[in-house]
């Protein structure tokens, strides 16, 4: 029994091919679905799709036995996760079956007719879709189409996000477009099109192998990216040299593996940024022969605000500069003032520039929410691209600045098909005529349909909806009556009178309780779909379940919308000849149009991207290959970008272009650090930080009916310095009364658990509806993105009574 | 012990999906929040009895007290008693990390003494939990 198992042993097994092996005498099970579930689990029927949670992009094996999910496993085949999931992936068998999930539309009604102040009451898909496009046209014959607003995510297929693309901005003529997404990772993209003319990272999980240094910019990736902390884990074993640095607000659990936990103010990685580009120049650390060949330099304005008030307007006005007026800009960041202003000890930040200027270490920098949901986060993108671009570390095997997402599809859908108001598919824009034209030619409408305008950013669309501008919103994949900021104005907003809400989801949630009519979805694999991942990877799954009772997917939803606004003939065409292959599970929409409505979508959807650089491969490649890396030419995908022999778009003999922008070169930005606009006083004396924790994902309406996540973290905490905590007299798990100037919380604290912020912060996730932190967070946005900061604002914590 | 825990892992266990909450939410608009209290697993690892698995095949969850142990470069908390299956006392052992734990998928490469790098972090996985049955 406790005889050791030596190598010779496992490699006799022949890469994990059977089930079980005699050793000693006894027998050992292999973790049954790591080594062969179909033996173990026999009557499964097995398919692969990505993960339903974060924008890793994981890929999971689902095992179907009589028409019901059961189990899953990691996907050997995948290069993303090898595997192995976490233990939300692990959790996906449970997502579907919560005892409460929405199988009838209902309608809220009194006396059996819709009425505002009616109660939510069980109708049929006729009945309801017919109020839903009645409300839609009375919105917009009172106020133009901008008042008909859709509001979906990260989380929809990228068919069912280029479906509402088409039919609001070229049948409805509305920009009135937006995701959640603007939320999560609108500064990414501005970062990156400011900086490279082009959204997305430049490498891939390809370059964790080969770093030597990680660099977390706020970024918990132990807990909200736990299969790449896997990568980053696996590599730091492996090489004693690598190392890894957290930078970061709050100690938290990416710190248990780091050479150095760095706290920093909230804000002040602005200037952490500037002080490590200074001494780059200062200390000789900079490849002036990539700068001089790749680079070019620009400022733009400064004290830009904050975005808090109603119309708010910022343009950036750019201004070319250079190398000179780079170093004069930085020379203010010393180590002293960098200190004063976050809080990072000098020797800590030469050893970052150090890190950052040593030519024979590749360096690998991470950010997610903590530098996007930022009143400067488009800033703060720049400043990370600076020091890549300053030291040419960037676009080669391991050196990467990385801006990670936090949902499946905030790439492939939002991004990629580009559900904004201000965007059109493969980076293109409403407001660029040619752009416009290019659209209004594949979508085979006039010249002149869709608005040359954008309408609302999605903190302006609540705004809107608050002052009557917007009338009609239907939200679909999301929940932002639980997750927008400054949340009581836009609960409030919902519920005056002429709004009409309309949420499609899977389970009710903050957001059925505030609609006016809530359309039951059919989720993950109980339809056909395509999620885009962080590293460019898009991937395909099939339908391999029914959705309960009359649930319908998002997709067949939004078309029989369009049909019922006069738009069905705009998608009908794109679905001509597309045949349903013999033996193919048809999806709720490929059955109701009698075509194959996924495929038809996606090949019109392509032609966006041929040839500039975001190339998709065709729709059946991505049902046989486990995920492909756009761009994908002459059936190659890309691993890295911008670097010859790698990227099929960079010239022969150019080495590197960075050929978003005309020049060819990336833009190093002059950004100076300003502070926030709310900090901690005397009336409130906290910092208040939101984010997540391991076992849940955004509001919870997926993770809290998987008993084992729900079980090992059921409610959300107000995580505390355990110092504060004795300064207040606060003990663990005690009601919290958490107040600030737009609202008050009562959470239980949680001191010193496995995230515990600097002293003078409090972190609450936001995934627990009972715990609205989000009535708390100021709607302050960086100007350049209109992404809101969930990180910072000022609270005030008492014991509840 | 070992075959105990492996008829534990096969057992399929039929789960009740909790719903989050049962509230009708059909016209009310309840503002304040019930917020509950989390309460941890406080039980000494090595002092409770594997739990049955979510559905066959998932990761183990953990059935103990998490607190203070530390996974960093130098050290493993969980491996020390799970890289071999331990004896920890009253006659049962620590569940044993399987013998896929210790193979890279990328290269193939088969690790001794400790896991292969991708399975070092057993808490990303292996779930926690604070309802642990009574008895």
């Amino acid at each position: 029994m406790k005889k050791s198992i030596t190598r010779r042993e496992f490699l006799q097994w022949g890469g994990l091919s059977v089930a079980a092996v005699t050793v000693g005498g006894g027998l050992i099970a292999l973790n049954p679905f790591e080594a062969n579930a179909e033996e173990l689990l026999p009557g499964l029927k097995w398919d692969k799709a990505p993960c339903r949670f974060c924008g890793t992009g994981c890929s999971v094996m689902v095992g179907v036995e009589k028409g019901r999910v059961v189990a899953v496993r990691g996907d050997e085949k995948s290069p993303v996760n090898q595997g192995t999931l976490c233990e939300k992936g692990y959790a996906l068998p449970f997502i579907q079956y919560g005892s409460d999930r929405l199988t009838k539309p209902l309608i809220r009604k009194k006396n059996g007719r819709y009425d505002k102040r009616g109660e939510l009451t069980e109708a049929g898909w006729e009945e309801a879709l017919e109020l839903v496009a009645l409300k839609a046209k009375e919105a917009i014959a009172a106020k133009g189409p901008s008042a008909a607003a859709m509001f979906g995510s990260g989380q929809w297929t990228i068919w069912e996000g280029y479906a509402a693309s088409k039919l609001w901005k070229a049948g409805l003529r509305s920009n009135s477009l937006e995701v959640n997404a603007r939320h999560c990772m609108a500064s990414a993209v501005t970062g990156f099109m400011t900086t490279f003319g082009m959204d997305e990272p430049m490498g891939s999980y390809d370059d964790f192998v080969h770093a030597d240094a990680f660099i977390l910019w706020g970024a918990n990736m132990a807990e909200m990216h736990p299969i790449l902390w896997a990568k980053i884990t696996e590599r730091l074993l492996k090489n004693p040299d690598a190392r890894l640095y957290n930078l970061t607000t709050m100690s938290n659990r990416s710190s248990e593996m780091a050479a150095k936990e760095i706290l920093f103010a909230p804000q002040s990685d602005l200037a952490i940024a500037n002080g490590i580009a200074r001494l780059l120049l200062k200390n000789g650390r900079i490849d002036a022969d990539f700068v001089a060949k790749h680079c070019a330099f620009k400022r733009g304005k400064e004290n830009i605000g904050y975005g808090l008030e109603d119309g708010f307007k910022f343009k950036d006005e750019p201004v070319a500069t250079d190398l000179e007026a780079f170093r004069s800009f930085v020379e203010p960041y010393t180590p002293e003032r960098v200190r004063e202003i976050s809080g990072v000890a000098p020797e800590a930040l030469e050893e970052l520039a150090a890190v950052y200027g040593d030519p024979k270490t590749k360096v690998m920098s991470f950010w997610t929410m903590g530098m996007n949901q930022h009143t400067r986060g488009t800033w703060i993108n720049n400043l990370v691209y600076n020091l890549h671009l300053l030291t040419g570390k960037i676009s080669s095997p391991g050196n990467v600045p990385f801006s990670l997402t936090g949902q499946p599809s905030a790439c492939g859908t939002t991004r990629e098909v580009g559900t904004f108001t201000h965007r059109l598919p493969a980076d293109m824009l409403v407001a660029n005529p040619e752009h416009r034209a290019k659209a209004e030619e594949i979508w085979g409408v006039p010249a002149g349909t869709i608005p040359e305008k954008p309408s609302f950013t999605a903190i302006e669309m609540m705004r809107a909806l608050d002052q009557g501008e917007v009338l009609f919103f239907w939200s679909m994949t999301t929940n932002p009556f639980q997750s927008s900021p400054k949340l009581n104005r836009y609960r409030n907003a919902a519920l005056k009178d002429g709004r009409f809400i309309v949420v499609s989801d899977i389970y009710p949630n903050r957001s059925t309780e505030v609609a006016d009519v809530v359309l039951p979805a059919a989720m993950w694999v109980e339809k056909e779909g395509a999620f885009g991942n962080a590293e460019r990877r898009t991937q395909f799954w099939r339908r391999m379940v029914d959705a309960p009772g009359e649930a319908k997917s998002d997709l067949w939803q939004i078309l029989e919308f369009a049909k019922r606004m006069g738009h069905g003939e705009l998608f009908a065409r794109s679905f001509k000849g597309r045949e349903l292959p013999a033996g193919h599970k048809a999806s709720d929409a490929s059955a109701a149009w009698g075509a194959y409505v996924e495929k038809g979508l996606f090949e019109e959807y392509r032609r966006f991207g041929l040839g500039h650089g975001h190339d998709l491969a065709p729709f059946d490649d991505y049902h046989a290959a486990h995920g492909l890396r756009w761009p994908v030419v002459d059936g190659k995908e890309s691993a890295i970008r911008y670097r010859e022999g790698y990227d099929p778009y960079v010239p022969k003999g150019a080495g590197v272009s960075f050929y978003g922008n005309k020049d060819g070169r990336a833009v190093i930005w002059q950004r100076p650090y300003e502070a926030p606009p709310e900090i901690p006083d005397v009336e409130y004396p906290f910092w208040l930080s939101t984010g997540r924790v391991l076992e849940h994902w955004h509001s919870g309406t997926m993770t809290r009916r998987a008993p084992p996540l729900k079980n090992a973290y059921p409610h959300a905490t107000a995580n505390l310095h355990p110092d504060d905590a004795a300064r207040l007299g606060l003990k663990g798990g005690e009601k919290l009364l958490l107040t600030s100037r737009r609202g008050a919380v009562t959470v239980h604290a949680e001191i010193g658990g496995r995230v515990t912020p600097q002293k003078g912060m409090v972190y609450v996730p936001w995934f627990d509806e009972d715990v609205l932190i989000n009535e708390l967070t100021l709607d302050a946005y960086c100007p350049i993105s209109q992404q809101a900061d969930f990180k910072k604002c000022a609270v005030r914590i008492e014991r509840a009574s | 012990m070992r075959q105990l825990i492996f008829a534990v892992m096969a057992v399929a266990v039929a789960v009740v999906a909790t719903a989050a909450d049962k509230k009708t939410r059909k016209g009310k608009i309840p503002r304040e929040g019930r917020p509950g209290v989390n309460r941890w697993n406080d039980k000494p690892p090595g002092s409770t009895k594997p739990l049955p698995r979510p559905y066959p095949g998932a990761p183990p969850i953990v059935p103990h007290a998490v607190e203070g142990l530390v996974i960093s470069r130098d050290a493993n908390a969980c491996l020390d008693c799970h890289l071999e299956g331990a004896e920890i006392g009253e006659g049962h052992a620590a569940t044993k990390v399987p013998p896929s734990h210790f193979v890279n998928p990328r290269t193939n490469e088969v690790k001794t003494g400790t896991v292969t790098g991708t399975r070092y972090q057993c808490l990303q996985c292996h779930a926690t939990t604070t309802r642990m049955p009574s008895k």
